[in-house]
């Protein structure tokens, strides 16, 4: 399920899907759809339309695979930041259609999922959780509302009504910790 | 900054400038993908979903309809060639994927499915504007059309009105225990013509209604004269023939001119005059 566990790299396998290997790009929807749908569904809170976007996704590395660079990152950085990009678009395309369940589903937009509800555990999620469960509450907020509902910072200065000043140091304050708090023990796991 | 960048939290323009940058500095460029490892991460703060199990073998199906080779441009929508050609001149193959621009500029699938939807719009609203100008522009000529023909028709609801009041007063006065009725008959200026003038000598309302006048020149009218014994000739209105040589005047005779014997109408200058100058057309015979 999980890249470590994997015989074969991610990267080997984008090769594959760039070479025209269909069952390279199934190999890649099985490791990582857990991962992806969550992500998708996180964002757009529908079940349908987080599925269309996860087929889009693949569909776009099955014709895009060759563009991927791996002395630029890991495939699995690549992979997130598409699906996340995507769903971000969708969410702006949706606008105010959706307004309302977005406003619901905002409830919770802070809260980091607890393990016992995951429909999936994985030791990577725990690490992140743990983390993020380190920080000061406003600079999870920040990178929460940043990541998940695509805010930008002006904008989150607005939603939470803090001075953008303000918002701009919680968010750079919150990527260091989060990288530190990281660390060693992702860069084996990611 | 590069950090915010990472989870695409940069207002537009501040995006494009460190984009731009990016492009040129290597160290920078490392640095973002550092921090867009670190980002990446919190996908993981999302609990994990399995999604529905129709959608691996419908997305497999539709890869294997693109066929083996997966960057034939030809196979690829022309969406997604505008979006592949745009990442690659932004990105010069990177892969970092650009958040700020796809998100906040242009470019998924659903944009062009906007656009489209916008230029059709567009189209529609154009189309529909030159048809209400249409529209308009003959409403305009059917309300001029009308306006017109209500002109016409309130003109002569007045000639009607006018008749009327002149037939009533007409009745009126010949009516009245003291009216007086006057034939006048044409001169050897118009042999023809031929008017009748009636006048209450008590109120002193006077009508005349001629017939078979010669149309007075231009500049010219005629005016109606009262002459008494010994005294001289008392004007009265100027007026003015129809096409037809018709013509029907109210006068308002002094106390003196009641007394007339004679009744004349003579041609004169349009504005009238105190004395007359001009040929007498019309003359009654002396009472």
């Amino acid at each position: 399920m999980h890249p470590e566990q994997a015989q074969t790299t991610d990267v080997d396998i984008l090769r594959a899907i760039a070479g025209g290997d269909e069952q390279a790009l199934s190999a890649l929807y099985d490791r990582y759809r857990l991962i992806l749908f969550g992500l998708i569904l996180r964002i757009l809170h529908s079940q349908p339309e987080a599925e269309d976007i996860l087929q889009e996704v693949f569909l776009q590395v099955w014709r895009r695979a060759s563009d991927f660079d791996e002395a630029r990152g890991r495939p699995f950085t690549w992979l997130v930041t598409l699906a996340r990009s995507r769903a971000i678009d969708r969410l702006r395309s949706l606008g105010s259609r959706d307004r309302t369940a977005q406003e619901a589903a905002r409830d919770v937009p802070d809260s980091i999922s607890d393990a016992a509800e995951d429909a999936v555990k994985s030791e990577q999620g725990e690490i992140v959780r743990r983390a993020l469960r380190e920080l000061p509450e406003e600079q999870r907020r920040t990178l929460l509302l940043a990541y998940f509902e695509g805010l930008t910072q002006s904008e989150i200065s607005e939603r939470l009504n803090t001075p953008l000043g303000t918002v701009k140091t919680r968010m750079r304050s919150g990527m260091i910790k989060l990288r530190e708090l990281l660390g060693e023990r992702m860069k084996d796991l990611l | 900054m590069i950090a915010a960048h990472a989870l695409s939290a940069l207002e537009t323009v501040e995006a494009r400038e460190l984009e731009a940058h990016l492009a040129t500095c290597a160290e920078c460029r490392a640095e973002s993908e550092s921090w867009q490892a670190t980002a990446a991460s919190l996908a993981y703060a999302a609990p994990s979903v399995e999604p529905s199990a129709e959608l691996r073998s419908r997305l497999l199906k539709s890869i294997h309809a693109e066929g083996a080779k997966p960057l034939s441009r030809s196979a690829v929508k022309d969406s997604e060639r505008v979006e592949s050609r745009a990442v690659e001149s932004s990105q010069v193959k990177s892969n970092v994927v650009p958040f700020e621009k796809s998100a906040r500029r242009t470019r998924s699938a659903g944009w062009m499915v906007g656009a489209l939807a916008a230029s059709l719009a567009f189209i529609a609203l154009a189309v529909s504007l030159v048809l209400l100008w249409n529209r308009y522009n003959t409403m305009q000529q059917e309300m001029a059309q009308l306006t017109d023909k209500l002109g016409q028709a309130q003109g002569e609801l007045a000639r009607e009105r006018d008749t009327l009041a002149r037939e009533r007063e007409a009745k009126e006065l010949i009516s009245a225990p003291e009216a007086r009725i006057i034939t006048l008959a044409g001169t050897e200026m118009a042999t023809r013509a031929r008017a009748r003038f009636v006048y209450d000598r008590k109120t002193g309302r006077a009508m005349l209604m001629a017939d078979d006048l010669p149309p007075a020149p231009a500049g010219k009218a005629y005016q109606l004269w009262f002459i008494a014994e010994g005294k001289p000739p008392m004007p009265g209105h100027v007026f003015n023939t129809d096409a037809a040589g018709h013509a029907e005047l109210s006068d308002q005779l002094s106390e003196e001119a009641r007394g007339a014997t004679v009744f004349a109408v003579t041609l004169e200058p349009s504005s009238g005059v105190t004395a007359p100058t001009g040929a007498m057309y019309l003359k009654s015979a002396a009472s």
